[in-house]
């Protein structure tokens, strides 16, 4: 057709000399081997200790499964079992560092940003931490958009900081930290991982397969084994939201009585979420519970329910203060965890401890508090405002000065 | 986009005076795609998902019709003027953030913060108009840019924790029933209704009619034609400020992902029905089957559990389709001449 | 009366309309906030690696928007520039997987995957005669569904040497922005030096003249798509490298960050009329302002109203009138 080849040849001058640069470098790299086999989706294992010893592995182990046991005993669960996941102690001391420039150092933050109260919380909290231990914070936002922080990263980076803790909004950062990484900038990732971390000191972070493992053998307790589930999740390709229903799927798949009618998205919404559980009220009129991993998620479906004159099916999901006032004093039945915004403050510490030399763990798993309806008077909080996520960290006073409580 | 298209292709305001007769077939017409598109997927959502005609499904769609729909008529209004407003979400958010704020769940201080918002609304929409009609800003980057900023104000008013409630006697607005129908379809029929008569019936219409159509020429025709477009996004402005109300009245929390989304439902309802984005040709009654169309879509992708990958394709084929058969003559129109000047904005 | 009262006024704008024509109106801009940084924080503005940075982020959107400014200039729109870029990128890793031998196919392909979709767009509006925003609507949809349907979670892996392209840097230039340079180059020759670019600027301005004097109308629309198809699966290329890994977000929201930029620089929406170097411009400013944001340490909390108002009264000030 004469359009296309009046195409390829506007074209040619873009595409030759990429494709002559490339051919050099194919020359060079010459190989049909599949570079660096650790990434890939899923799993979580990041790549970095697999070929090598994994150093003090009995103790790290044991400190990841704490987290799973801890869970299991607050949720009274039987049989949470564990994801197989590898945990080592990382040596530090090429990180060892003075601070370089003056006395204090100098510690980038590439955080969410303040799109909601999770990230505002999230940020001030590693600001509160970092006040403490007398270190200055180097500050991006990404407003919740992986594209942005790719510049982020890249920018603090430049200024040539002690440590970086990256927020990761999505897997697009993956190779902006590993060049930070690569100037001999020590990276941890906080709240949030990356499906390649070979190159970061430790992901500091709640686990988001413990936390759907954990919702879903909720729900199949209370089902007794029996029953249908619907699967609401967050949003679409993030791995906050994906990560955790896989491991849902993965539970209930254990169990051949539980049948999954049906995986909708919520955008953690609770608007979205209302127009989907009132569509399941309609649909799946004999459905007998509810995984989502979200509080807001949960308010509409509690919602949609209360409207149509339903028994609200046991839910799950993060604790979020709006939610627990919403069901105080009532008999909706539900398990909550939490990805609670303060590890941010942990994520520092871990920072801090690879710069003094102290050995630290390659993944470091947040401990946080489970519950069900049967402790909401001990968690709600209800002088505060629908947005804190509890129990929070921070002081009451603090609390009240960013206008959550 | 302020001015019109080249004289070759002015319809002119003599159009809106077309006999009596011909008005009506053209009206007709001018239904008949979107109305068999509903009507197939009617038949294919029977087929595929068999509780779909149900008193519960009804309900939902009636609902979600009467949310969507609010916007989408002032989507239409902006529409036929020959602009686009994309600063809809932003302001549905908006509205929400204020009446939590300013009335922190105190019923008594709701009507205050009505008006606030309504202030806010109309505010953001004359912003859009006077970029529009005074700087002759495409209305796409005008909105955008309002849409971006309404944003940022308010990230910066309440640090991404808005704090307060939604009073709960703005719940009936949201949930409530009359005669059984959702409150949020009535309040859709009587905006609809008022925006039919007034496109129809009225020297006003037709004058908006004529400035979509072409605006330099009404212009020269004596029409105030800077005062009807920058009405125009004001109108849109204060129904999405209605849409704000409804829907913090459904769920009675400021829901954050509101003001982020770019609200393209709107749109798509609108393109859905059949209104022309050069501006100038199409009427409400198109845009309401158009939303009843999006709405039963919706209803039927959620029935169906499909996946966020399908009901992306499924929602992108409607709309190719749809105005692949409005294009392919059933709008009586050329599509040589709807090439040639639609979506520059 | 208002028409004629505007009539009126336009000699008196006609400088500041004649910078937005030529496009150095943005310049100006951009001059004014780099004198403001240098101002401010020299060291750390003028610091090769913040250059470096400021560049790196004009690569991925300067290639969407050069696409962008094509169609754009023949009277159209792209919105579907950020899903193909979606779209290249997940494909890239999952195609390349790590395996070095296939990265000259797997660019090929994808290039090729671009040209096609936007030779899709192209004949839907050229041949079908749908309306350009339309089209591209539904076709964001349809591709962004198609990169969900592969897979929602990261996957895939780029080869080292294609995100040492997008990741290194000699001083404060950055290897991808040679990318950059050679596709702007490429458009700007294809505008100012060929039959194509003639044309374009013809088809844009006045179609039916066009038509009738005997330019192949069909033939340069579909072209224009077709050249952005491929720079938007260029920009795609470039995100998965930077990445290393795929995304089915990547490129989100590119598009309205594309639009936004060629309309600064001076493009008429209504087509027909625009400056690369206004277009450029764009790209830089948008830069500038977020990557100044870091680097002045401002709060986070003020960051998109920044943004907000800058596009705002950058688009007040400087977007090319419509009237001709």
């Amino acid at each position: 057709m004469r359009i296309h080849s009046s195409t390829s040849r506007r074209s040619r001058p873009l595409r030759l000399p990429l494709a002559i640069g490339l051919t050099a470098v194919l020359v060079t790299a010459c190989g049909t081997e599949q570079e660096g086999a650790t990434a890939g989706g899923g799993g979580g294992g990041g790549g970095g200790a697999s070929g090598e010893e994994c150093a003090n592995a009995e103790e790290a182990q044991a400190s990841y499964e704490q987290a799973w046991t801890e869970t299991a005993q607050q949720l009274g669960l039987e049989n949470l079992e564990p994801t197989e996941e590898q945990v080592c102690e990382v040596d530090t001391a090429p990180w060892a560092a003075e601070p370089k420039n003056g006395e204090t150092y100098r510690i980038a933050f590439a955080a969410q940003g303040p799109t909601n109260s999770w990230g505002l919380t999230n940020e001030e909290a590693f600001r509160q931490r970092a006040e403490e231990v007398g270190v200055e914070v180097l500050y991006a936002s990404a407003n919740g958009d992986a594209t942005a922080q790719v510049d982020n990263i890249q920018q603090l980076a430049s200024q040539d900081p002690d440590a970086l803790v990256v927020v990761p909004m999505g897997d697009g950062i993956t190779g902006q930290v590993q060049a930070a990484a690569g100037q001999g900038i020590p990276v941890v990732l906080c709240a949030g991982r990356l499906s390649d971390s070979s190159s970061v000191v430790s992901t500091v972070t709640r686990q988001y397969e413990l936390l759907g493992s954990a919702y879903a053998e909720w729900l199949v307790q209370q089902l007794g084994g029996e029953g249908q589930v619907a699967v609401l999740s967050g949003l679409a390709g993030v791995p906050t939201a994906e990560y955790q229903k896989a491991a849902a799927l993965e539970v209930f798949a254990e169990h051949p009585g539980i049948e999954v009618v049906t995986e909708q998205y919520t955008e953690w919404s609770p608007t979205v979420a209302k127009q989907v559980a009132a569509n399941l009220v309609t649909q799946y009129p004999d459905l007998d519970g509810i995984w989502s991993d979200s509080g807001y998620g949960d308010l509409g479906v509690v919602q949609a329910y209360q409207e149509a004159g339903r028994p609200v099916p046991p839910v799950t999901g993060d604790a979020i203060n709006a939610f627990l006032k919403a069901v105080q004093g009532t008999d909706v039945r539900f398990a909550l965890s939490s990805f609670p915004p303060e590890q941010s403050m942990q994520c520092l510490d871990t920072a801090m401890a690879a710069l003094a030399g102290e050995p630290v763990l390659d993944k470091v798993y947040i401990n946080s508090p489970s519950f069900t309806h049967e402790q909401i008077d001990e968690y709600v909080r209800p002088e505060c405002t629908d947005n804190l996520f509890v129990p929070s960290a921070l002081p009451d006073e603090q609390l009240r000065e960013l206008g959550l409580c | 986009m302020t001015t019109g298209a080249p004289p070759t292709e002015a319809a002119g305001p003599a159009r809106a005076g077309a006999s009596a007769g011909r008005d009506v077939v053209r009206r007709a017409l001018s239904l008949l795609a979107p109305l068999a598109g509903l009507a197939v997927l009617l038949l294919v959502a029977a087929v595929t998902t068999p509780g779909f005609y149900s008193a519960g499904v009804l309900q939902l769609v009636l609902f979600q019709i009467g949310l969507i729909g609010v916007t989408a008529v002032g989507q239409t209004l902006v529409l036929l003027v020959g602009g686009i407003d994309l600063s809809i979400g932003a302001v549905i958010g908006l509205t929400t953030v204020v009446i939590a704020e300013h009335s922190r769940g105190d019923g008594e201080r709701l009507g205050v913060a009505i008006l606030l918002a309504t202030a806010a609304g109309a505010g953001v929409g004359l912003l859009n108009g006077l970029l529009v009609v005074r700087r002759q800003v495409p209305a796409f980057v005008a909105t955008f840019a309002t849409f971006v900023l309404v944003q940022g104000v308010i990230t910066a008013w309440t640090r991404g924790a808005p704090s307060g409630n939604i009073p709960g006697e703005l719940s009936p607005l949201g949930i409530g029933r009359w005669l059984g129908i959702p409150v949020p379809l009535w309040a859709f029929l009587v905006v609809a209704v008022v925006a039919g008569v007034v496109l129809g019936r009225t020297g006003l219409g037709r004058r908006l009619y004529a400035t979509g159509a072409n605006e330099r020429a009404t212009a020269l025709s004596g029409v105030r034609t800077r005062w009807i477009i920058a009405g125009c996004f004001v109108a849109s402005g204060l129904l999405a400020v209605l849409a704000g109300l409804i829907n913090a009245g459904y769920i009675g929390y400021v829901d954050a992902r509101l003001s982020r989304s770019l609200d393209p439902n709107s749109v798509a309802a609108a393109v859905i029905g059949g209104i022309a984005l050069t501006g100038g040709r199409g009427r409400i009654g198109q845009t309401v089957v158009g939303v009843t169309l999006l709405a039963v879509l919706l209803a039927w992708l959620r029935q169906l559990g499909a996946g966020a990958g399908a009901q992306l394709v499924v929602s992108g084929a409607v709309i190719l389709l749809a105005v692949w058969l409005q294009g392919s003559g059933w709008a009586a129109r050329s599509p040589r001449r709807i090439k040639q000047r639609d979506g520059v904005r | 009366m208002s028409a004629a009262a505007a009539l009126e006024i336009r000699p008196r704008r006609f400088s500041l309309a004649d910078l937005t024509r030529t496009g150095a109106a943005v310049w100006i801009v951009v001059l004014v906030a780099v004198v403001a940084l240098t101002v401010t924080d020299a060291g750390g503005f003028w610091a090769p690696a913040n250059i470096a940075n400021v560049l790196t982020a004009t690569v991925v959107l300067g290639l969407a928007a050069l696409g962008q400014h094509l169609v754009v200039l023949s009277g159209g729109i792209d919105l579907a520039v950020g899903s193909t870029a979606t779209l290249s990128a997940l494909l890239t890793a999952i195609l390349l997987d790590g395996y070095p031998i296939r990265t000259v196919p797997v660019l090929v392909g994808m290039l090729l995957l671009g040209g096609v979709i936007g030779l899709l767009h192209g004949l839907l509006v050229a041949r079908v005669g749908l309306p350009p925003f339309i089209v591209t609507l539904a076709s964001l949809y349809l591709i962004q569904g198609a990169a969900f349907t592969i897979s929602t979670t990261p996957t895939g892996q780029v080869t080292s040497a294609l995100s040492s392209v997008a990741l290194q840097r000699i001083g404060p230039v950055p290897y991808s922005f040679a990318v950059l340079v050679v596709a702007l180059a490429a458009v700007a020759f294809a505008l100012g030096r060929t039959a194509f670019g003639r044309q374009l600027y013809a088809v844009g301005g006045d179609l039916p003249a066009a038509r009738s004097s005997g330019v192949p109308v069909e033939k340069v629309l579909v072209t224009a798509y077709v050249l952005a198809g491929v720079l938007a699966a260029l920009a795609g290329i470039l995100l998965a490298a930077r990445a290393t890994i795929g995304s089915p977000t990547a490129g989100q929201g590119l598009e309205l960050s594309a639009i936004t930029v060629v309309v600064l620089g001076g493009t008429s929406l209504l087509g027909g009329r625009g400056s690369l170097v206004g277009t450029m411009g764009g790209v830089l400013l948008l830069s500038l302002v977020s990557s100044s944001v870091t680097l002045l340490q401002l709060p986070a909390t003020l960051t998109e109203l920044i943004r907000g108002v800058v596009i705002l009264a950058a688009a007040a000030l400087f977007v090319a009138k419509v009237r001709r």
